[in-house]
């Protein structure tokens, strides 16, 4: 087959459609936006120089903070729904005190429409080894993918649809099990793992969606420092020092007044289960400066008090 | 305009040099380019945010570099990585507007300017050409970028998207024809020219 000769940019100017020479008009004044400054290299290259995995916070803070991503958007919309139904693990089960979470109304909709931009999904697969690179198939691909991202997307809609609007967990475990067969490698298996989460936690399934939690790659989701602090609340009694790790990760996040809160009556039990009562009476003293008022204020009242 | 010039980067390896065992370090690719990874990143997609880009092609290129053979110029694989770190960014974000119906990358301001001449600074040409280039498929938007703004060879971009060289200009040529349509439908025909 005969190749082609490469045609004239559209810079030159030179093509007999107008609209084109339009165009051309416009890549040629076309600003180059330039590199990143060093400052900028150097913080990423510090991100890079972080171990991948439990760094979570390494990576992105801000990326976790506004990286609700696909995940977030629907995890955290059905979040809401898990949160109102009071199925979410008890903090740390030392009392009976504020276990869950009270209703975070102001999260639901809002970490919908503040969903930031995405995480991204495992691109290395796609990634042609260098060997190939000059043989492989299209880059992207995305024609061919997109009627069934389309279609994935419906299905993982469905599932959250029957969590978020229909209330109904079990349907939206069935309807996530059909998901997982249908879209094996989909683009959206991360935030369908997510979303099983959350329906095991609104049916009270703890033990269940803790061993999910433990093999999330936290770093690669929205909802990060929600979810860590999800696992700290779950591991609280089985693994106390696993936990306290997590609880100290989000509250090194800066995190928001919410998860905070949690984390810090969170850890304050912890701590006091583990026989570290100084650091549980900091942690309440912590807690009762910033938050007087708060919903575990008494609970941490007292703890604060003992001697 | 161009600047990626993948062939001289290819013979163009400085900073690069192997860890005594042979294996390059991805400090080492980092720091001799990650500066050149960052402009690609912020021309193929200006919206997003180029730092955690740079991230992602970088822990992307850390997992793959053991694999790295040296066959293809680093450059070009670097390149390859980022066009599919890019693309895939977008497509998550083309899922979100699906499942969500918004679209977080938007501008702010979506009113069309009345004609792109009324825009005539190069800030404002970027986000009249971006702008026509985000309703395209995203195949048709990296060609595009690459060889229009880019100015990539065909044998480049052959090497960095895997599209073979014998199809790539009937591709170009369709996306010209879908990013002119894109132009009509936003524009109007320009005055003189042939409904």
């Amino acid at each position: 087959m005969s190749h082609r000769p490469e045609p004239p940019r559209l810079a030159s100017g030179t093509d007999d459609d107008p609209v084109l020479r339009r165009i051309g008009a416009l890549t040629r004044a076309a600003s180059d936006h330039g590199p990143l400054g060093r400052d900028a290299l150097e913080r990423v290259r510090t991100r890079l120089s972080q171990k991948p995995g439990p760094i979570v916070f390494g990576m992105p803070l801000r990326a976790l903070a506004v990286g609700v991503a696909t995940v977030g958007l629907a995890g955290v919309a059905v979040a809401g729904f898990a949160l109102s139904s009071g199925s979410r693990p008890k903090p740390v089960p030392v009392q009976p005190a504020p276990t869950v979470a009270p209703p975070v109304p102001e999260r639901v909709v809002p970490a919908v429409k503040a969903a930031p931009p995405a995480s991204v999904a495992p691109v290395e697969e796609a990634v042609p080894a260098p060997r190939a690179v000059a043989h492989q198939a299209p880059a992207a691909a995305p024609s061919a993918s997109a009627g069934r991202l389309a279609q994935e997307s419906a299905a993982l809609e469905a599932a959250l649809t029957a969590l978020r609007r229909d209330r109904d967990p079990a349907r939206a475990l069935a309807l996530l099990d059909h998901h997982a067969a249908s879209f094996p490698d989909g683009v959206l298996v991360l935030e369908a793992r997510v979303a099983r989460i959350d329906a095991n936690l609104a049916l009270g399934r703890n033990a269940e969606a803790l061993a999910l939690l433990e093999r999330l790659p936290l770093e690669r989701v929205g909802r990060g420092v929600e979810l860590r602090l999800v696992r700290a609340e779950l591991r609280a009694t089985s693994d106390p020092k696993a936990a306290l790790a997590d609880f100290d990760a989000v509250l090194a996040t800066g995190a928001s007044k919410n998860l905070e809160e949690r984390a810090l009556h969170g850890r304050a039990r912890c701590r006091a289960s583990t026989g570290d009562r100084a650091g549980a009476r900091a942690d309440a003293e912590r807690y009762l400066a910033k938050y007087p008022s708060g919903r575990f204020a008494q609970a941490l009242g007292q703890l604060a008090a003992e001697r | 305009m161009r600047g990626i010039n993948l062939e001289s980067a290819a013979g163009h390896e400085s900073g690069a040099e192997a860890r005594p065992d042979g294996e390059l370090s991805l400090d080492t690719v980092y720091r001799a380019h990650a500066e050149l990874v960052s402009r690609w990143i912020r021309r193929l997609d200006p919206t997003d945010d180029p730092e955690d880009l740079l991230h992602e092609v970088f822990l992307v290129a850390r997992r793959r570099l053991p694999t790295f053979r040296g066959d293809a110029a680093i450059t070009t694989w670097l390149f390859a990585i980022t066009v599919r770190v890019v693309a895939s960014r977008r497509r998550k974000r083309k899922v979100r507007r699906l499942l969500f119906g918004r679209y977080e990358g938007d501008s702010a301001d979506q009113t069309p300017p009345a004609t792109p001449e009324m825009h005539a600074s190069r800030t404002q040409a970027s986000r009249v050409l971006y702008e026509l280039l985000e309703g395209l498929a995203e195949r048709d938007r990296t060609l595009l970028i690459l060889f229009e703004l880019e100015g990539l060879s065909g044998k480049e971009i052959t090497a960095v998207t895997g599209i073979p060289e014998r199809q790539l200009w009937t591709l170009l040529h369709r996306a010209r024809v879908r990013l002119k349509r894109a132009y009509v439908e936003r524009y109007g025909m320009p005055e003189g020219g042939a409904p």
